[in-house]
């Protein structure tokens, strides 16, 4: 992945998140990217352990 | 999918983003909005905790965690030294609706700003004595030392001076807020890469830059006009990449390994990561209540505001891979996302709470 892909990517997902954490969580903006962020990452890590 | 996500986590070399450009940016937007005379009348506190406080916490720290993990003593230097500079993004957006009295505002905000340059410094000079190369050019000796930190703090100062002044006379010429911005752009950009190219601070450099155009530049060489693109500008370049920043965080949790042992340690983290915090604004404070009074929730409020952030993360990244590299990652790793997430949340009721001071008659 070249860096503009990169980059596209992390701000489609900052972008995403902060629209989820203003919806459904109401929390400062720049906490609330992270705790959807966090949240997300442990989502997709319980679901490679149940789903090798 | 997790192993694919985790293997492009990794690779997305955090620490180089972070250290490379972002945080050069994110300084100079922060130190834009700092007023001088703000920080003036703030000196003291804020210069001796960047400085007395940064170095506590280093040991505090390194002593605790060296004590609790077995780690070397110089290694666990190096994780007090990363995990001491504080972040005032997550601070300064949180405390906006708790209405602290301005003096305490640009505190939380100056030290910030300032701790992260003097942080980074002791951290290179751990790291460099830590684990020595062969070809490194770190000191070793008390004298190497000094001589290092007046180099790196010293020339980063002295060259964002120079260019913010630079700058700000070309500014004064012109009237034309795009390319004003343009110019503050290259200032940020360009200064920081000159910097790390002549071998001195450029987190520092970016601060010293950002306060000069925020402050001399706006008052003395532009318009009205041009004060507002460039105040939004900046803000907004603040906000976008504080919310990438966090992101980044969220995500790191991939590359962050969790057995029993480095949990265990970084909860013992976050309590040394409190203490050594609260060394770190109370032995300031009590040194200069000699001198001067300070709002009763001072303390507390600069202790439990103390959020660690980016910078912990990147600078852990960034060390060279070891034994320890794994518990330091995950322990820095638990610091930051209970102090983003728990501390962070809770300190706007605390403030609320404390800092309701009745005006002084």
């Amino acid at each position: 992945m070249n860096t503009l892909q990169i980059a596209s990517l992390l701000i489609v997902f900052a972008g995403a998140f902060g629209a989820i954490n203003y919806l459904f969580f109401r929390l400062p903006s720049a906490i609330g990217i992270l705790v959807v962020a966090f949240l997300a990452s442990l989502a997709v890590l319980a679901l490679d352990w149940f789903v090798p | 999918m997790a192993l694919e996500v985790s293997r492009f986590v990794a690779e997305l070399e955090f620490s180089e983003t972070l250290l490379g450009w972002m945080l050069g940016l994110l300084l100079f937007a922060g130190a834009l909005h700092v007023r001088i005379e703000d920080l003036r009348a703030q000196a003291w506190t804020i210069g001796l905790m960047a400085t007395l406080g940064v170095a506590l916490s280093t040991v505090v720290v390194g002593v605790g965690f060296s004590w609790v993990t077995g780690m070397p003593l110089l290694v666990a230097l190096t994780f007090g030294a990363l995990i001491s500079p504080t972040d005032p993004v997550a601070v300064l957006g949180v405390l906006k609706e708790a209405d602290l009295p301005k003096t305490l505002e640009t505190k939380i905000a100056g030290e910030s700003l300032f701790n992260d340059g003097v942080g980074y410094v002791v951290f290179l000079v751990l790291v460099g004595i830590a684990f020595p190369r062969p070809d490194s050019h770190a000191p070793h000796d008390v004298a190497g030392v000094a001589l290092f930190f007046l180099q790196e703090a010293g020339g980063g100062a002295l060259l964002g001076g120079i260019l913010g002044w630079l700058v700000f006379q070309v500014m004064k010429r012109i009237d034309d807020y795009p390319l004003e911005v343009l110019l503050s752009l290259g200032l940020a950009f360009g200064g920081y890469e000159l910097a790390i190219a002549l071998h001195v601070s450029g987190p520092i450099m970016a601060v010293v830059a950002g306060l000069f155009i925020g402050d001399v530049g706006m008052k003395h060489g532009m318009s009205v006009e041009t004060r507002k693109y460039l105040d939004a500008f900046w803000k907004l370049v603040d906000e976008i990449l504080n919310a990438v920043l966090f992101l980044l965080i969220g995500v790191e949790v991939f590359v962050v390994t969790f057995s029993a042992d480095f949990l265990s340690a970084g909860v013992a983290a976050i309590a040394l990561a409190l203490l050594a915090r609260f060394a770190a604004v109370f032995v300031p404070v009590s040194l200069l209540r000699l001198f001067r009074s300070y709002d009763k929730g001072v303390v507390p409020i600069m202790t439990w505001g103390g959020l660690k952030g980016g910078i912990s993360v990147a600078l852990a990244l960034s060390l060279p891979d070891s034994e320890w590299k794994p518990m330091i990652l995950t322990a820095t790793y638990t610091v930051v996302l209970f102090s983003i997430i728990i501390q962070g949340l809770t300190i706007a009721p605390l403030a609320k709470r404390l800092g309701r001071e009745p005006e002084m008659l």
